[in-house]
């Protein structure tokens, strides 16, 4: 049976009806196509489809559609625009963090999620923060890297 | 063919008459272990109740005598609690070593619990702290002691219409500290392949342990309190713990086995190992070098 949920994406309002055992992550990628979020294990392990639930960074395979009534989400494509992109994805360029890219827009949520929290984080708190997202490129050294870079930038989170 | 259905209620009451009243319903709160372990066959539920919304569940209170827990609360919602950071480092030790940070923003205390996992990081801190939970169903509510909570592996002592609502402990009495200490095979991510939490109370010139709990995880088929341990260390001066005889203790209370994460053997050794760390690090807390 179909329930009928309102969510807030991105700074957008949507009425969606879903299933009960619809998942954010295929809402996400089926009802609105925003493909940013992806699923790499689909049991929390990967990170990959990290995504701002209420502001915390959660998995999106985690998290029933039903779950979401009244919540607000940002995905990858809410991070920066279609014009600037944001401190912290301008430094994963600068700083040689991305490689295939498959990995990046879950680092990206689990960093911005780290900045809004703690804008001076040690090298140590970062690593804690990505520790839910896998990489299998870079060695997240770079990732690391930038995302220290953005916070001592001083510029605005994400 | 009957259609699935969601459940969704703020009140504990109403939730409670409903889990009564439907045939085998399956709960839902942080989600983190129900949709890894059923993610893949959620439609063969007909009634799912998502907890997640009861606001009796929520929250953390520091009372006059205990600190009460909500079932609800998020493992990083204990890791970030001000009262628990100061009194009660320890349990915000385990919180931390929960999964990765996704992970501990939904995973709940009351899942971790509820779980029985032998592995659950929150058990041994918790039964340390001489903890006790509350569950409830329509007919009323029971608090038992956390450590009889556990019955075997994924069993927890909880009927099919209860709900697990809280867990409680007395406030930490000034000279005690604690200390919870995990092996897992990566620093996240990671199911406890040995986890011990020490409790120590000193006396008032701190050199004597005045009262100790110690509990850990992954050694047998539940969390577990050390008695024999606790005994060879209790009224103990700190300048000369017995470790050697603690330690032989501790081998011959736990009973590992052999699993996916380490070998038996490899668990009766790391445990003394862990246990001489956590002693010294919840010592050093409360200003004793050992």
């Amino acid at each position: 049976m179909r329930v009928a949920i309102t969510v807030n994406v991105n700074e957008k309002s949507y009425t969606l009806d879903v299933m009960p055992h619809d998942r954010l992550l295929d809402v996400l990628r089926n009802e609105l196509q925003l493909l940013g979020t992806k699923e790499g294990c689909g049991k929390g392990e990967c990170g990959t489809c990290t995504v701002l639930l209420d502001g915390k960074a959660v998995n999106a395979c985690l998290v029933l559609a039903v779950q979401v009534n009244g919540s607000s989400v940002m995905t990858i494509e809410g991070l920066g625009g279609e014009e600037a992109l944001s401190p912290l994805q301008e430094n994963f360029i600068r700083y040689g963090a991305v490689q295939c890219g498959y990995c990046i827009p879950g680092m990206l949520m689990s960093a911005k999620y780290l900045l809004d929290t703690n804008q001076n984080p040690t090298r140590e708190e970062v690593r804690v923060a990505i520790s839910g997202n896998l990489c299998r490129c870079t060695g997240y050294t770079k990732i690391i890297d930038a995302i220290l870079a953005t916070a001592k930038g001083g510029l605005e989170c994400g | 063919m009957e259609e699935n259905r969601v459940y969704s209620y703020r009140s504990l009451s109403e939730t409670l008459k409903t889990i009564k009243e439907l045939e085998d319903p399956k709960i839902i709160a942080g989600g983190t272990d129900f949709l890894v372990r059923h993610g893949e066959h959620l439609w063969k539920f007909p009634h799912l109740v998502d907890i997640g919304a009861i606001k009796e569940l929520k929250g953390i209170s520091v009372e006059e005598d205990k600190v009460v827990l909500g079932a609800l609360v998020t493992h990083q919602e204990l890791a970030d609690n001000p009262y628990l950071r100061e009194h009660a480092l320890f349990l915000v030790e385990a919180a931390r070593e929960v999964g990765a940070p996704q992970i501990r923003n939904r995973g709940t205390l009351g899942g971790n619990l509820v779980n029985a996992s032998p592995a659950a990081d929150l058990a041994p801190p918790l039964i340390a702290l001489g903890a006790r939970g509350v569950a409830c169903s329509a007919s009323g509510c029971r608090s038992f002691l956390l450590q009889d909570f556990f019955l075997g592996p994924g069993k927890a002592d909880l009927r099919s219409d209860e709900l697990l609502c809280s867990v409680y402990f007395a406030k930490p009495k000034k000279n005690s500290a604690g200390s919870y200490v995990k092996i897992g095979q990566r620093r996240a991510l990671a199911i406890s392949v040995v986890g011990l939490a020490v409790f120590v109370t000193l006396d008032e010139e701190k050199k004597k342990i005045l009262d100790i709990e110690l509990s850990i995880g992954s050694v047998a088929p539940r969390p577990l309190l050390l008695k024999e341990t606790r005994a060879v260390l209790l009224g103990q001066a700190v300048s000369s713990l017995p470790l050697t005889e603690a330690k032989r203790a501790l081998t011959k209370e736990i009973s590992p086995i052999d699993d996916i994460r380490g070998t038996r053997e490899y668990r009766l050794l790391v445990s003394q190992v862990v246990l001489e760390r956590a002693l010294g690090t919840a010592l050093l807390r409360l200003g004793v070098q050992v």
